[in-house]
């Protein structure tokens, strides 16, 4: 896998789990169930990867695990968004609104003056 | 469900990393696991499912390396970010980094060059091949006593002995070289043919003694030279094998040279066969061949079987012992305790007094790092406002102490190096070939464990303090108040600790100084001053009877009293107060004996009549021995000292006329004469019997009295000697006064490094007060202003602070007192004429320290009473 690429998409990741996480605790499964889900299966990210980032997320202290009982009675890690975490999920969620209406506003001017 | 709040689960997680990255492990495989069921549950077969869910999750081994991977390198990349600032902080208060670190220097400088000491003597295997199965067969008097060993008893052991893989004995011995520019003085040893191969070494030139070389009728005139010897004497010839040299008279043929620096005694010149099978009387299990046994053990064996075996083996051969002897035992003891084990207690003492130094050195640092740290709370707490964790500021003030003790390691370690050389001179250890004391990668080891344990020490109470204020308060007063009271406390506590270190430290000085100043002083029993003694070793055709002996003996004496200055002169078979050189053996009242009774020890020596007026030993009742005494056939008599007097008569018995029971004859007590030190200075008087040198004429020192400066006699001496037999060596020729003194030089090194410490720990304990008590008067100048502006004279400023500080030392001195009394308990057999408890030393150290430590409290407290109440309220 490209490096590049892969950074671009632990960004992403990040945001998407913590979206994942905004409503409700959920263990690893559940949290890849709800991306593909929020992406329509147009994402298509290795669901390995979803690990290393939330090990990430907990060191950086935006979302918390704990041990607790799945809907299968499997035992099973539960993570859950933090404070901290919903604060940086509506910064970044700003910056994209601020950096899409940029582009947006960039490639309509585009097309505008071309036309 | 719980929440952890974040360093707390940081730390578990570094705690339980194993656990963790298990934990991980599972959860990737649950989630494969739901996965594929996902995918059956939408139709898929097992098989494909799985492969799908695989497939799609990627490699878990690659992800779990990428967590492994992050983890390392934030942990890595904190600590050099945690690097970097301690390094700037440290840059920025260079007066404090200096004074620490100085601090640190010494205290881990002197631990470390002490420690290489121990290190090398103690800790080391000695430089031979497998040396840790090297060890010294002795005769053993008494259970733990050592009596080194004869011909006899060498060839005793040679024979019988199970446990060994090799034996080897050595018999001290010097000759008279000639024919080589000047007659020179040469020192040896005569050794048996495994002697070399015991101790692994070989010959650089030429061979090695064999078997064949030591048996009767043996060529016993065969050498093996030193190297150093070699190459002064012979200039390095390499052809030298084969070549003659000529040793008292005889000529002995080079049949090697050993490598440079192959034994442990640098006197060493050569190596001869010892001739037992040529000489009856060297087989004799008495004294005429006196030897030192070494024998490797073999794998497997053990020391104590081998003493056990041995001594089974010499009760069986009893009878072929002389009587003092019979109930004697072997000992075997490993090597290197034989030769250092008595220098390991004082060695002891030492490390842990430069211990206490260190760690009075650490309380100090740690009270400046808590100062600083206080005046740094306003920055910390920010840190943690803007988010930095608790555990992360803990870490960089520990990695800033860390940093601080591994700087004063590195500079301690440049101390040490220079002081190892002057302290290995100092403690009388630096004539030792072979052995290394430096700077060796173990001491270096240690130098390192101790700087990090001291930076821990020091540095985790204000790591501890710096992460735990309260924010707001400390934001706001700029970080003085509120915390401010538990910083003293802290600061107090360890005040007292070092004071009572410090304490602890000065009483065990002092009373080993008390008591070499007791021992020093204490009557020896002889006069001192005005002698010159010598010794005599007597072999060749001078000593092949007692009758011999005598003679040349007389005939000594004869051209000693020739000497123009020399107003007596005699001779004894040890001298007192020669260390630890003595003959001894049990004695009864002849009237009154009890057969199985062989407890009652004397020394015992043989003297020449008029010793005791030469020594100016007064003589209490009866006579000195007279020349008619001197006879092999003439009736048993003695001298006893007022020490067996005590022990076997009554006050109103006269000894004179009894008799006592010596080597299973009785002796007639013909005089008593007052004690005189058998060992050192410091030593009890010990009984002591002296006879005729006709029924003991074994060994012969010689002392002669004279007005002159005894040195001056010297030559005279020689040349008397020369007169009765031109090729006898003369040994230890020197005056009463110096060897007095070398019995004490051992303790004056002890005493002066000891000594050196407990001042230093004295000076570090008092500029600790005199710091703290400075830092605490600053924190108050505002409070010192108020009470100034209300009234209170500079006098009650002064008394205010000065109580306060007094207090602190004083509950120092009383945990100080209290551990002093259990740390003399174990000095107790160091101390000569002087109780542990001993009030005057205890008393002393404690008005010394409430001295200084007052005059310590006392600047900070004039500096308060003068402060301008004005300026003091109006500045912040």
């Amino acid at each position: 896998m490209a490096k590049p690429k892969t950074d671009l998409l632990q960004g992403t990741l990040d945001m998407l789990i913590l979206k994942a996480l905004q409503l409700q605790p959920m263990h690893g499964f559940g949290i890849s169930v709800r991306i593909r889900q929020f992406s329509e299966e147009v994402l298509r990210v290795e669901q390995g990867s979803l690990y290393p980032a939330l090990y990430r997320l907990e060191e950086q202290g935006w979302i918390t695990s704990d041990w607790g009982i799945s809907e299968n009675n499997r035992k099973a890690k539960f993570y859950e968004i933090t404070k901290l975490g919903r604060r940086q999920l509506d910064r970044e969620t700003a910056n994209w609104s601020r950096l899409s209406l940029a582009v947006n506003a960039v490639l309509g001017a585009k097309l505008e003056d071309l036309a | 469900m719980s929440k952890f709040s974040g360093w707390k689960a940081r730390l578990k997680r570094a705690v339980h990393r194993r656990a963790s990255d298990q934990h991980m492990l599972d959860e990737m495989k649950d989630h494969l696991e739901q996965e594929t069921a996902r995918r059956i549950a939408t139709g898929e077969d097992p098989a494909t499912a799985r492969r799908r869910a695989a497939a799609a999750f990627g490699s878990v081994d690659a992800r779990t390396e990428e967590v492994r991977e992050a983890r390392w390198g934030t942990w890595l990349e904190q600590f050099w970010q945690d690097l970097r600032f301690a390094a700037r902080n440290l840059r920025k208060s260079p007066g404090f980094t200096a004074v620490a670190i100085l601090t640190l220097a010494i205290g881990i400088g002197a631990n470390t060059a002490i420690f290489s000491v121990v290190s090398g003597l103690l800790l080391n295997p000695l430089p031979y091949a497998d040396s840790d199965r090297i060890m010294v067969i002795d005769e053993a008097p008494a259970p733990g006593a050592t009596g080194g060993s004869c011909g006899g008893t060498f060839l005793e052991w040679q024979e019988h002995q199970i446990h060994f893989e090799s034996i080897a004995a050595l018999h001290g011995m010097s000759h008279t070289m000639t024919g080589r520019g000047d007659p020179q003085m040469v020192n040896g040893w005569e050794v048996t043919p495994q002697f070399l191969t015991l101790f692994g070494l070989r010959p650089s030139l030429g061979r090695d003694f064999r078997a064949e070389d030591d048996i009767s009728g043996a060529n016993e005139h065969i050498v093996i030279l030193s190297h150093h010897f070699w190459q002064e004497t012979f200039q390095g010839d390499p052809e030298v094998v084969g070549e003659f040299v000529n040793f008292g008279g005889e000529g002995y043929q080079i049949i090697g040279v050993l490598e440079p620096d192959s034994l442990l005694d640098p006197s060493i010149q050569f190596l001869s066969p010892t001739g037992i099978f040529n000489d009856a009387q060297k087989q004799t299990r008495n004294y005429h061949y006196v030897t030192t046994t070494f024998a490797k053990l073999a794998p497997g064996a053990t020391p104590e079987a081998a003493a056990a075996q041995l001594t089974t083996v010499k009760q069986s051969l009893n009878d072929l012992y002389p009587d003092r002897k019979k109930e004697w035992t072997v000992a075997v003891t490993p090597m290197r305790e034989s030769m250092f084990g008595g220098v390991r207690q004082p060695l002891n003492l030492l490390l842990w007094s430069v211990g206490v130094v260190l760690l009075i050195a650490c309380a100090n640092v740690a009270n400046l790092l808590l100062a600083k740290t206080s005046s740094r709370m306003g920055e910390l707490a920010l840190r943690l406002a803007l988010g930095a964790t608790r555990g992360r500021i803990i870490r960089q003030m520990l990695t800033e102490s860390l940093l601080l003790a591994v700087l004063g390691g590195v500079v301690g370690i440049a101390v040490a190096a220079v002081a190892i050389d002057p302290l290995v001179t100092f403690v009388g250890v630096n004539n030792l070939q072979r052995i290394e004391i430096g700077l060796d990668g173990g001491v270096l080891t240690f130098a390192l464990i101790a700087s990090l344990l001291t930076g821990l020490v020091f540095g985790l109470l204000p790591a501890l303090r710096a992460a735990g204020p309260n924010v707001g308060d400390a934001i706001k007063d700029g970080g003085r108040s509120g915390s401010a009271g538990k910083r003293k406390r802290l600061q107090s506590m360890l005040i007292i600790a070092e004071t009572a270190l410090t304490v602890v430290l000065l009483v065990v000085a002092g009373l080993l100084m008390r008591s070499f100043l007791n021992a020093a002083n204490e009557d020896v029993g002889f006069k001192t001053d005005g002698a010159l003694t010598f010794r005599l070793n007597q072999n060749g055709d001078t000593a092949q009877t007692i009758e011999k002996r005598l003679q040349f003996a007389d005939r000594i004496l004869t051209e000693l009293h020739t000497i123009p200055g020399v107003e007596r002169a005699a001779f004894i078979s040890n001298m007192p107060l020669n260390g630890n050189r003595f003959f001894g053996d049990s004695i009864q009242r002849a009237d009154r004996i009890e057969p199985d009774n062989n407890n009652i020890v004397a020394g015992f020596d043989a003297v020449s009549p008029g010793y005791f007026a030469t020594m100016g030993t007064p003589l209490l009742r009866g006579r000195d021995l007279t020349a008619a005494d001197n006879r092999i056939d003439g009736p048993k008599v003695m001298i006893v000292n007022q020490s067996v007097v005590d022990r076997f008569f009554e006050a109103t018995e006269d000894p004179i006329g009894h008799h006592i029971q010596f080597k299973n004859e009785p002796h007639e007590i013909i005089g008593v004469v007052a004690d005189a030190r058998r060992f050192a200075v410091d030593n009890q008087p010990f009984r002591q019997v002296y006879v005729p040198l006709a029924h003991f004429p074994w060994s012969t020192h010689y002392v002669l009295r004279t007005q002159l400066q005894p040195e001056s006699l010297a030559a005279a001496v020689r040349q008397a000697v020369q007169r009765v037999n031109p090729n006898q060596p003369i040994h230890q020729l020197r005056t009463l006064t110096d060897m007095a003194e070398d019995t004490l030089s051992f303790r004056t090194m002890m005493l002066t490094l000891l000594s050196l410490f407990a001042g230093a720990a004295l000076l570090l304990a008092c500029v600790g007060i005199y710091g703290v008590m400075a830092y605490s008067v600053n924190q108050r100048t505002r409070e010192m202003g108020i009470r100034l502006a209300l009234g209170a004279a500079a006098r009650d400023v002064i008394k205010l602070i000065l109580r306060d500080g007094l207090k602190v030392i004083g509950w120092g001195l009383l945990i100080g007192i209290i551990g002093a009394a259990f740390a003399t308990q174990l000095l107790e057999n160091q101390l000569y004429n002087i109780e542990e408890f001993d009030p005057v030393t205890f008393i002393g150290v404690g008005v010394i320290l409430l001295l200084v430590g007052s005059i310590a409290c006392f600047l900070p407290a004039h500096r308060a009473s003068k402060v301008d109440p004005m300026t003091s309220l109006r500045s912040e």
